[in-house]
């Protein structure tokens, strides 16, 4: 109250003075005081807001610091989700590239390896890009690996997924998967794929897809998974891959197509696996360019000749 | 007097520096004048009203920054700035009076055309009074858009 008190005594004061001498001085007093007020006040007015502006600047930069070093440090613990040895001994051989387009990604392969030969791999692409897409993802492989190693049936295994994944993302996200278990002793596989894009079977028969039989996980609670069964003779190869391999677009929009990853992939087939999948990602990148649009995520399988060893 | 939970001592040693900043312009000025610099020359290099009108914004910084106080604070400290830029002009005309010598203040174009005790009053009513009105206007609303846009708090963080 008493500052305000003090605040109008010294305008009023002010005023009273002002027109007293409204005729003491000349105009051109007025003038000079009145621009050199205006102008250095409206010269801090810019400083302030600049300095604003620079404050600003700094806190974002500091944010995208922070983000980037969280984002680094998500990659890494998501790269460590991926096998990093592959088993050897089940009469299969593997390779896979996981190449995020956003630092982390939304796709998955595993492969895990249980007593009794039986080996199981899944291949998934969560809907949507980023940081939603890759804690769903995690989640995904985690609950993958737990029903896979409590020994159910593929179709058990899936069923079970879809309605743990519908519960989780409500029936707003999906995942498709392509989940196989392979016997050792019949050298044949057995499948589910839950709306992921066929998988290339390069044999020494014609190739053909294994495409899918069900609606991707997540978008019913009750889904009927059936199984298919594929047997491999040694040297066939099972290409997977996520749809950021074959929609990525060149330049005027053509998208790279499943025919030409299957030329590719036939041109070479039976080079080592790792250098399939070079292969791969360099005619990929040569056709779309280094900048990615969606993850590009690759599992190659190989059934082994007899007598080979796992590397 | 008491604003803000500072007196007036406390306001003085706050603009101690802006106080002395304009004294040391208005010697500056006195010296060229004395040498024999221009007018044009003195008005523009060494000018009095400009380096108050900067230290009205420094004012309102230091208020600000230092939270010193609010709205009553910045009026009362553009106050004492125009007080003190009032009487320096006041002393060098009176100066001028006494000893004959002609300085930029007694210029005519400066305002030197009346009698002195005219001139001088002049300063001391319509003077202090547009120069607080005015000054306090634009401080206030330099003290707004400080707020508005730079919280103390957060200037504080940034250095």
């Amino acid at each position: 109250m008493r500052e305000r008190v003090y605040l109008v005594g010294f305008l009023v004061g002010a005023a009273v003075l002002l027109y007293v001498g409204r005729h003491l001085l000349e105009q051109s007093a007025l003038v000079t005081w009145g621009l050199t007020f205006a102008g250095t006040t409206a010269v801090g007015v810019l400083g302030i807001t600049l300095y604003r502006v620079q404050l600003e600047l700094r806190a974002s930069r500091h944010e995208l610091a922070r983000k980037e070093a969280e984002l680094n440090f998500a990659y890494e613990v998501q790269q460590a989700l991926f096998p990093r040895q592959f088993p050897a001994g089940a009469g299969l051989e593997f390779a896979g590239a996981c190449i995020p387009a956003r630092g982390i990604s939304g796709d998955y392969y595993d492969v895990l390896e249980f007593p009794g030969g039986r080996t199981v791999f899944t291949f998934a692409d969560i809907s949507g890009k980023g940081i939603s897409a890759a804690i769903l993802m995690s989640n995904l492989h985690a609950v993958t690996r737990m029903l896979a190693a409590a020994g159910g049936s593929p179709a058990e295994v899936c069923s079970r997924l879809n309605r743990h994944f519908h519960q989780v993302t409500e029936g707003l996200r999906f995942a498709t998967l392509f989940y196989a278990e392979w016997d050792q002793a019949e050298h044949c596989l057995r499948h589910i794929n839950a709306g992921h894009m066929a998988p290339v079977l390069l044999a020494s028969s014609p190739s053909r897809r294994l495409a899918a039989s069900a609606p991707p996980l997540g978008i019913f609670p009750e889904t009927r998974f059936q199984e298919e069964r594929t047997c491999l003779e040694p040297g066939d190869l099972l290409v997977l891959f996520s749809d950021g391999v074959t929609e990525a677009a060149n330049s005027r929009g053509i998208e790279f197509g499943e025919s030409r990853l299957e030329a590719v992939v036939a041109g070479c087939r039976t080079q080592p696996l790792a250098r399939i999948l070079e292969q791969v990602v360099k005619a990929v990148r040569a056709w779309a360019g280094e900048e990615l649009n969606d993850d590009m995520t690759l599992l190659l399988v190989r059934a082994r000749r007899a007598g080979e060893e796992g590397v | 007097m008491n604003i803000s939970g500072h007196g007036l001592k406390d306001h003085l040693r706050l603009l101690a520096p802006l106080i002395v900043l304009i004294a040391a312009v208005w010697v500056l000025r006195m010296v060229l004048d004395f040498a024999g610099a221009p007018h044009i020359v003195i008005h523009l290099g060494a000018s009095v009203t400009l380096i108050t009108a900067i230290s009205l914004l420094a004012a309102v910084l230091l208020v600000h920054f230092k939270r010193f106080g609010g709205y009553a604070n910045v009026v009362f400290a553009v106050f004492l700035l125009i007080l003190w830029e009032n009487f320096l002009i006041v002393l060098a005309i009176t100066f001028s009076a006494f000893t004959g010598f002609q300085t930029i203040y007694t210029a005519p174009q400066y305002g030197g055309s009346s009698y002195p005790g005219r001139h001088i009053l002049g300063h001391l009513t319509f003077g202090l009074g547009f120069g607080t009105l005015f000054g306090a206007a634009m401080d206030c609303l330099l003290l707004w858009v400080l707020r508005l846009l730079v919280p103390a708090a957060k200037a504080g963080e940034s250095s």
